[in-house]
């Protein structure tokens, strides 16, 4: 089978893996580098549980090759917490009760830190708009979006 | 889900050479490829990673011509200067489309040459008149996207061409311009109907100008020849509207699928463009 070498980074260690040409970045990220919490929700760009950043923004690694990761800058939630405590908006998310079976929890955390980074304090609205393409089926959205406003008000106040 | 192998030309010239060998197809976002490809309703036996072509991503106005390469993104059509001031209609459908995620990768030379009859930049891109330019190591051409887009997934380009850029006149000052859709929710959906409008109103509020296309109505996107031609030389009142809207629904040929009804699209295009047309002809409606 053809294989395809990248080097890229993720979570700020640069590596050069070597895989299956039609593999794609969510599976890389989970069977060659063991990052488990990326989830595999449906492979088509629809759930958003494989949101990662991709050079800051979010993409969905189920349809990034692994090949058009060469040389980009990756994310995932594990490399969120630094010095073994938790990114502000992890926090935000168990305080105010927005995980519950969780899978879909490491792609809206990320879709939301991206969302931070541009718009400190965004609205209800540009809230609800930048979590268009992640799906919660369990949690509701109520907490989820009371939990980002919490951690942009603690990140306001930092 | 037949495995496939990868390249990733570095320059235009290379991207050519590489898709001139048999079996081999581009890819940009990747947002229509990979699902396509895991359905089994796309097949090659080596992709062509066009992401890394320098110079197919900028949106510029030149010498009185807008043209936007293809690899640009829907978060760089939806931010760029030029687009919001000379054709806001394509920045705005570019925050529709997908999520974030979706509009980070997706791309507009891929949603052109996906040809969906749904696919939503097209119908602005035709009220646009815009010219599609391609590339291969055979050469460079151009077309009309109303001559490019020939039936569902159906193009006048081979395989081996590239979508380089799109290009169209800005928009007039004062033209007035808008993209309606109809979805089964309001986010991540495929279009059910479309709609997309440029008019020019005189003092008078008579139709100097009118463009109006459809997506998802038809094989293709199309322009609505008729509806236009009534549309020009007229005061557009609540009367000239529903005529118009009437001419359309006669331009559309909607098939029954799983997101709607034949009859419902047909509903949908009356009911689009005279939201449309309503929403334009409302003092300084859609203006620039
Ligand atoms: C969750 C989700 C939501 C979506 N919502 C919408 C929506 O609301 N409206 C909508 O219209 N679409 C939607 N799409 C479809 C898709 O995002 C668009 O059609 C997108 O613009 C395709 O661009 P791409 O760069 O991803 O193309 P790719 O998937 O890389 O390619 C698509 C096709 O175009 C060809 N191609 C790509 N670039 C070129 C080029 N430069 N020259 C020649 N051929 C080329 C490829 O070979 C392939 O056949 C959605 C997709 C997803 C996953
Ligand atoms: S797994 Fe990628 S969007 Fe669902
Ligand atoms: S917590 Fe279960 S899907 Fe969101």
């Amino acid at each position: 089978m053809s294989q395809v070498t990248v080097t890229l980074t993720v979570n700020g260690q640069t590596q050069t893996i070597t895989t299956d040409a039609h593999k794609t970045l969510l599976y890389l990220l989970r069977d060659d580098l063991g990052l488990y919490g990326t989830k595999d929700g449906c492979s088509e760009g629809e759930c958003g549980a494989c949101t990662v950043l991709m050079d800051g923004r979010p993409v969905n690694a189920c349809l990034v090759l692994a090949g058009q990761a060469q040389g980009r800058t990756i994310i995932t939630i594990e490399g969120l917490a630094g010095d073994g405590e938790l990114h502000p908006l992890q926090r935000a998310f168990i305080r105010s009760g927005a995980v519950q079976c969780g899978f879909c929890t490491p792609g809206l955390v990320l879709s939301a830190v991206a969302l931070l980074e541009r718009q400190p304090d965004p609205t209800e609205a540009q809230i609800r708009q930048a979590l268009t393409g992640n799906l919660c089926r369990c949690t509701g959205y109520t907490q989820i979006i009371a939990a980002i406003q919490a951690a942009a008000r603690e990140v306001d106040h930092a | 889900m037949t495995p496939f192998d990868f390249l990733s030309p570095q320059t235009l010239a290379e991207a050519c050479h590489a898709l001139a060998a048999a079996g081999r197809r581009p890819i940009a976002g990747g947002t229509d490829v990979i699902p396509q490809w895991r359905a089994g309703r796309f097949q090659a036996e080596t992709l062509v990673d066009l992401s890394r072509v320098p110079g197919l991503s900028d949106v510029t106005l030149r010498d009185g011509e807008i043209a936007i390469g293809a690899l640009s993104t829907y978060t760089e059509l939806h931010a760029s200067p030029v687009l919001r001031a000379h054709a806001p209609l394509l920045a705005e459908v570019s925050a529709m489309i997908g999520g974030a995620q979706t509009q980070n990768r997706g791309t507009i030379g891929g949603n052109i040459a996906n040809a969906s009859p749904a696919g939503d930049t097209l119908p602005p891109l035709l009220v646009l008149d815009a010219q599609v330019d391609l590339i291969s190591a055979a050469g460079e051409r151009s077309l009309a996207l109303s001559a490019f887009l020939r039936g569902p997934g159906q193009t006048a380009s081979e395989a081996h061409e590239i979508i380089r850029r799109v290009r169209f006149a800005p928009l007039p000052r004062g033209a007035r311009s808008l993209f309606l859709r109809l979805g089964n929710r309001q986010g991540m959906v495929i279009s059910v109907v479309s709609a997309a409008f440029v008019l020019q109103l005189d003092d008078h509020g008579r139709v100097e100008e009118a463009r109006v296309a459809l997506g998802a109505v038809a094989p293709t996107a199309i322009r609505c020849a008729e509806a236009e031609a009534l549309l020009r030389g007229r005061p557009l009142d609540d009367d000239l509207i529903a005529r118009a809207a009437d001419a359309a629904v006669a331009a559309a040929r909607p098939i029954d699928d799983v997101r709607a009804s034949a009859a419902y699209r047909r509903h949908g295009v009356r009911v689009l463009v005279r939201r449309g047309l309503t929403q334009l002809s409302a003092p300084g409606g859609g203006e620039q």
